[in-house]
Parts: structure tokens; C-alpha cells; sequence
């Protein structure tokens, strides 16, 4: 019963947590993060 | 002295494939695609470096060959410099091509504003015996020039502190034009700027310019304006009008742009010794490789070897990746029986997570394998030539070889692809091409042909999925014929694009680019994947009475026999494929994942899960032709979810978004229909 509610917790906060990624990258222009030059005003690449 | 912690805003611009970014990704450790062709920076990209106590905000603007506007990215590159926003600009050249690159410098010298001239490709400049004399060029245009190598890093720190120590420089004590040289001139403009026009055209500068003093008193660098005015340009036209038609009697912008080049040649004569030779081997591989006829058909052939070593390599380390896949799916399913997890939710991680997910993740090889060849084409320098061998195809469709790039951009990912578009000039053309874009056959769509075409084709697989690849070109092109057959606004546009020297590619180029790739389809695994995996296992495992085992009971089927009718007609009128289709629209990897979910196939990419699913299948009577069906349809209907919004983006409407997926659809459907009754025929 524990671990069924475990899982069940963690499986819930990853998919909420993948659903605002999905979100922010289409907000954001999709190809955010490096793969092609398409972010508008976005500071991602401090070193 | 630079004072302590201040902030400054540097940017970079330059020539398209001149190596801003490489520049760029050098200081900030960012690893933005560089590509040496135009339209791979499309937008102003900021980042930021830390150089002792001064903060520098670092900002990478798309390639223009002049500030006088034409395209989408020259008016980003535009807009930003004109602006307060920076403090310096490094006009990044590309050294070997000094003739072609000085045009822009001297343009961003009459906006009066600091700018250092970085010497990029030095390394080049060395490589093909030409020397450049840094210590004349920079007395000649009266601006810092340091030479340096994005590729190889060297003279990037001398680079950053000269743009640091110039941020407040815009005299030009430094700028000796001639060292014997006495104006005949009223005005000694020698002493003041790098480029001095002929008489009558400073006469007329010289008029504009208090003209403009009189009615704006609050704009500065007057002489800028005063040039573009002559030279009409639209915007500072309407902006800042000035009522002297004796002067402003024509359009003076050709005889500027001569006046500019006589003085490029000059400094070129002065700086540049034994200017540029072609590269031997460039000019022997270009004989054959953008040959009239036999380029297309080279092409043709280098994507059929493209296709060979994705399957071949692709499926050989595919092995590796189904073994882990099935291992941690069994070691997963024993370690929840023993703690007595639920029966539900162990369906839920067996049947929809790890089947959907695990699924999509055995095709990571095969997409390794296709990145890295484009890669490697695109860094040797041979795409920029497809586009040229394309613009007798395209012209004739009233597109210029431009109007290619974002279509071989779209064999990689449809999303950059149509931002790509924005290298076009007219916004005409840029919906055309947003609309034609998305036929080309992105990485996403791999899965479903590895999957289908090895499954029903076996040994043929690679000619089959091959064919996909031609299919998406051949419709893509018809498209646009049929477009511009209809379309009565028809425009004039030119490729102008400077093919670079065929070079072994830069690993570390190839390494960023591959790299990127994989990451983005790893993310999309655990995103997109992983939650259309739980919908799908939801709507298979759910019905109107709850949890049910029985999948006719479900939302999915319900949904999908609704669907069959749409579908009969092109030969996938089964509830399952439709289901599975429909879910295909967040990513078309989906496709895949649905259908291990919804056949419950755990390791569909192995050799047992395919046979269990092609015995599935058959006993439904899908066949060779109905697989053959399912990838023409996958390959042209609606792009993915990313894909839509960036074309509701780009084309600032929902309602062309919409269009333009029905438009997919339509032509999908009307596609696979002839394909499908041709095939019944034969």
C-alpha cells in the first residue's frame, strides 16, 4: 500500500513537472537549450 | 582603467557564415548551432561573461551583409544596433573574405557608434599563404582590429579587452586615410571618418545634414541619416522626412554603395597581401558536386548512404540498448510484485511508461547515427551546395535556392526549419515556404519507418524508408508548384549565398551539434513521451465502468472506431493505428510509443516484440501495404505540437496555424489515398 502510494506520488509530480517543461519550451520557442539559435532575450547561457 | 563592476553590452555582427556564433559559444560557453550557411541565427541570442570586475553582456545578432534592411534577421541586426541597448559592437569578418566582409564595416562606421573589427578564420588567412597588415588597416578605418580564430581560440581575450577599453572611444585620432594626403574638400571629412564620398556626394551629406539639425536638434550622428536619406531608405525616409527635393532629386543608393567599394578595394590593395586564392581541391570537388545535372542525382546518392549507415550502424547498436530496455522491464515488474504494488499501477509503469518511453528510447542509436552524417555534411560544407544545385528547382516554383534551406533544415527538425524561413524577404513567400516545410521528413518521423519498414519490408527496409525521404521531397516540391501555379502574386527573389571551402569538420562542431540533438530527443522521451504514454495507457485501461482489462471497454477504442471511417479510405481503418495517429499530433515519435502501449509490446523495437506485433496486426489484416499507408500518412499529415506553435509564432496567426494543418491533413489524406488504390491495383 506504501509503495503503491509512493509511486503513484512520484509518478504525478514528474509528469506535472514534464507538463510545465512542454509548456515553457513551446512559450519560449521550442528549441531552447542550445539545439538550434531560436531563444528571443533568454539569458540560458551564463557560464 | 575600467572602472570596478560595471556592466557593458557588446554585439557581435557580421556576415552570414563569418563565425559569430562560434565566436559567441567560444566566450559563453553556450552551444548554439553554427552552420555555414544563412538563416541558423535567426534571432538576437543574449548571453553573459565575467572578465575581472566587468560584467559583459554578450549579444549574438543574425548575419546581414549591409544595415539596409531587406529580411526578417538583417532588420533584427538592424534594430539592435541602432538602439542604446549597446555599448560596443564587434564587427566579426571573416579575414579570408576581407573584400566582401569590409562593406558592413563600414556601414557600422558611419553609425558613429564603437566598433572593434575582430579578424576571424586568421587561421585560414595563414593556412592559404595571405597576409593582412594589422597595423595599416586599423590606421585607415580608425577602429581597433584584432586578429583572432573562433575555432582555434586564439586573441578571444585580446578581443573582449579591446571591445571593454573602446566602449567609450568613437574619435578617430587613430584614423590616418592617407599619410601625405591634403583635402581639396571644404570640409576635411578625411580627418573624421574612415569613408569620405566623392565631392558631390558630401556636398549633398553636407546639406541633408543641416537640414536635419534644423528640424531634429535632439538626433545625434547626423551623417548616418543624411546617408540613408539619400539613399531613400523606407524607414528613416518616413521617419525623419526633410523637405529638399534638389537635393534628394534621386535614389543615390548604388552610387554610395560603388563609392564604398572603391574604398574597400583601396584598403584592400594597401592590406591585403596574396589575396585570396580559391582552394584547389574546393574548385575540383565543386566541378562534379554542383554539376548542372549531375548535382541533384550526387545529392540523391549521398542521402541514400545517409539512410544505409542510420540502419546498418543504427541497428547493430540498437541491440544494446533492447537488452536494457527488456532487462530493467523485467528487474522493474519482479521488483513491484515483491512490494506488492498494485495491479493497476504496475500496468500503468509496465504497460503505458516503460513500453512508451523504453520504446522510443531503442531508436536512440539510429537517430545518433542520422545526426551525426548531417553533421557532417553540413560542417564539411557540402548542404550549403544542395541549396545551390536547388535553385534552378526552385525558381521555376517562383522560390529562390533560399527558400531550400529551411526545407534541408527540416530533414534534421521541422521547428528551426520554419523559422529558418525567415532568410526570405517577402513575407509572401515566407508563408509558402512555412507551408511546404513541414512535408520534409524530420528525425521524428525515423522511429515510425524503422519500425514499419522492418517489420513488414525486411530486407528492403532501408529502400522503403529511403523512399520516405524522396516522397517528402518529391511532394514538398509539388506542392509549392502547385502553389505558385495558383498564386498571383508572384515575386522575384535570388540566392545569394557564399559556399565555403569544402574542410575535414570540426568535431567539436559535430560533438555540439549531435549532442544537442540526442539531449532534445532524450528530453522529449521524458516529457512529451512519458506523459502521452500515461494517456494513452489511461484511455486503453479506462473505460465509461472504471478500470477495465478489457480494451474494446475503453475510451481508446470508443474514440478510435469513431475515427475509422476517416481512415478506411486510405487503408488504415483500424481503431488502434487511428488512436495511435491521433496521438502522433504532440510528436510523432508518439506514433511508436502508442502503438507498443496500445498492441502491449513492451520492447517493440526487438526483434520478438516486432514479430509479436506484425502476428498482432495481421490478424486484423493490416499488411505490407496498409505499413506503406501508415508512413506516407505519418510523414505528411499535421507536424507535431512543437512544430504548429512555432508556425502560429512566425506567421503571428492562429487561424493560418489551423489552416495550415488542415492543409497537412488534406494533403496526407489525398496522398495516401492514390498511393493506397494504386497499391490495391498492383
Amino acid at each position: 500500500m506504501i509503495a503503491t502510494g509512493i509511486i503513484v506520488i512520484g509518478i504525478i509530480v514528474y509528469a506535472v513537472w514534464a507538463a510545465k517543461k512542454i509548456h515553457k519550451k513551446q512559450k519560449n520557442g521550442t528549441c531552447c537549450g542550445g539545439g538550434c539559435s531560436g531563444c528571443v532575450d533568454k539569458k540560458y547561457c551564463n557560464r | 582603467m575600467i572602472p570596478m563592476s560595471e556592466n557593458i553590452t557588446i554585439g557581435f555582427i557580421g556576415n552570414p557564415n563569418c563565425g559569430k556564433t562560434t565566436l559567441f559559444n567560444a566566450y559563453t560557453g553556450a552551444n548554439l548551432k553554427v552552420a555555414n550557411w544563412p538563416g541558423v541565427t535567426v534571432e538576437k541570442v543574449e548571453g553573459a561573461v565575467k572578465d575581472h570586475d566587468l560584467n559583459i553582456h554578450l549579444v549574438d545578432l543574425p548575419g546581414t551583409y549591409s544595415l539596409t534592411s531587406y529580411t526578417m534577421e538583417e532588420q533584427v541586426s538592424r534594430q539592435f544596433i541602432l538602439s542604446d541597448d549597446v555599448d560596443v559592437i564587434i564587427d566579426v569578418a571573416d579575414a579570408s573574405a576581407l573584400e566582401r566582409n569590409l562593406y558592413l564595416t563600414l556601414q557600422l562606421l558611419e553609425l558613429g557608434k564603437p566598433v572593434v573589427l575582430a579578424l576571424n578564420m586568421m587561421d585560414i588567412v595563414e593556412k592559404r599563404g595571405m597576409e593582412i597588415d594589422t597595423h595599416r588597416l586599423p590606421e585607415m578605418l580608425g577602429i581597433p582590429v584584432i586578429p583572432v580564430s573562433a575555432r582555434k581560440r586564439t586573441g578571444l581575450d585580446v578581443l573582449l579587452h579591446v571591445a571593454a577599453h573602446h566602449k567609450d572611444c568613437t574619435d578617430t585620432d587613430c584614423l590616418i586615410h592617407h599619410h601625405t594626403y591634403k583635402s581639396k574638400h571644404k570640409h576635411d571629412h578625411h580627418a573624421e571618418y574612415a569613408m569620405v564620398y566623392s565631392d558631390a556626394i558630401e556636398d549633398k551629406i553636407d546639406l541633408i545634414i543641416g537640414a536635419l539639425k534644423r528640424k531634429y536638434p535632439k538626433l545625434t550622428n547626423y551623417r548616418w541619416y543624411a546617408i540613408k536619406l539619400l539613399e531613400q531608405d523606407k524607414e528613416i525616409t518616413e521617419r525623419y522626412p526633410v523637405n529638399l527635393p534638389e537635393v534628394i532629386d534621386r535614389n543615390y543608393e548604388s552610387d554610395i554603395i560603388n563609392e564604398k567599394y572603391d574604398f574597400i578595394q583601396e584598403v584592400v590593395r594597401e592590406v591585403l597581401v596574396n589575396k585570396d586564392r580559391q582552394d584547389a581541391l574546393t574548385e575540383k570537388a565543386d566541378r562534379a558536386l554542383t554539376h548542372r545535372f549531375w548535382g541533384i542525382p550526387i545529392f540523391l546518392g549521398v542521402m541514400a548512404v545517409v539512410f544505409f549507415l542510420t540502419f546498418t550502424i543504427g541497428d547493430w547498436l540498437k541491440g544494446y540498448f533492447e537488452w536494457g530496455i527488456e532487462n530493467v522491464s523485467v528487474l522493474l515488474g519482479n521488483g513491484l510484485e515483491s512490494a506488492g504494488v498494485n495491479e493497476v499501477v504496475c500496468s500503468l509503469l509496465i504497460d503505458g511508461i516503460v513500453a512508451g518511453v523504453g520504446g522510443i528510447l531503442t531508436f536512440l542509436p539510429n537517430i545518433f547515427i542520422l545526426f551525426l552524417a548531417l553533421a557532417f555534411l553540413e560542417d564539411s560544407g557540402y548542404m550549403a551546395r544542395v541549396a545551390y544545385i536547388m535553385e534552378g528547382i526552385m525558381s521555376k516554383l517562383g522560390l529562390s535556392g533560399r527558400a531550400f534551406i529551411p526545407m534541408i533544415l527540416g530533414f534534421g527538425c521541422t521547428v528551426p526549419a520554419i523559422m529558418a524561413s525567415r532568410t526570405l524577404e517577402n513575407r509572401h513567400d515566407r508563408f509558402k515556404v512555412m507551408l511546404i516545410t513541414p512535408f520534409m521528413s524530420c528525425s521524428a518521423r525515423l522511429p515510425i519507418y524503422i519500425l514499419f519498414a522492418e517489420m513488414f519490408f525486411k530486407e528492403r527496409a532501408m529502400v522503403v524508408a529511403y523512399s520516405m525521404y524522396m516522397i517528402s521531397l518529391v511532394v514538398a516540391i509539388l506542392v509549392a508548384a502547385v502553389i505558385h501555379l495558383i498564386d498571383r502574386k508572384k515575386s522575384e527573389n535570388y540566392l545569394l549565398i557564399e559556399l565555403p571551402e569544402y574542410k575535414v569538420p570540426s568535431s567539436r562542431t559535430m560533438a555540439i551539434y549531435v549532442w544537442e540533438k540526442i539531449k532534445d530527443y532524450l528530453t522529449k522521451a521524458g516529457t512529451t513521451i512519458f506523459i502521452a504514454s500515461i494517456a494513452m495507457w489511461f484511455i486503453l485501461n479506462f473505460g465509461l465502468h472504471g478500470y477495465t482489462t478489457e480494451m474494446s471497454d475503453s475510451f481508446g477504442a470508443v474514440i478510435g472506431h469513431y475515427l475509422v471511417p476517416f481512415f478506411e479510405p486510405i487503408g488504415l481503418g483500424f481503431w488502434q493505428i487511428a488512436v495511435a495517429l491521433i496521438a502522433g499530433v504532440s510528436a510523432k515519435e508518439v506514433v511508436v510509443s502508442s502503438c507498443a502501449v496500445l498492441f502491449g509490446v513492451p520492447n517493440i523495437n526487438s526483434g520478438a516484440g516486432m514479430d509479436t506485433l506484425v502476428g498482432i496486426l495481421g490478424n486484423v489484416g493490416f499488411g505490407q501495404l496498409n505499413a506503406f499507408c501508415l508512413m506516407v500518412f505519418c510523414l505528411l499529415y499535421i507536424p507535431c505540437a512543437a512544430a504548429l506553435a512555432t508556425i502560429r509564432k512566425e506567421a503571428g496567426s492562429t487561424r493560418w496555424m489551423m489552416l495550415s494543418a488542415l492543409f497537412q491533413l488534406v494533403v496526407a489524406w489525398g496522398v495516401t489515398f492514390i498511393v493506397y488504390h494504386v497499391g490495391l491495383m498492383v
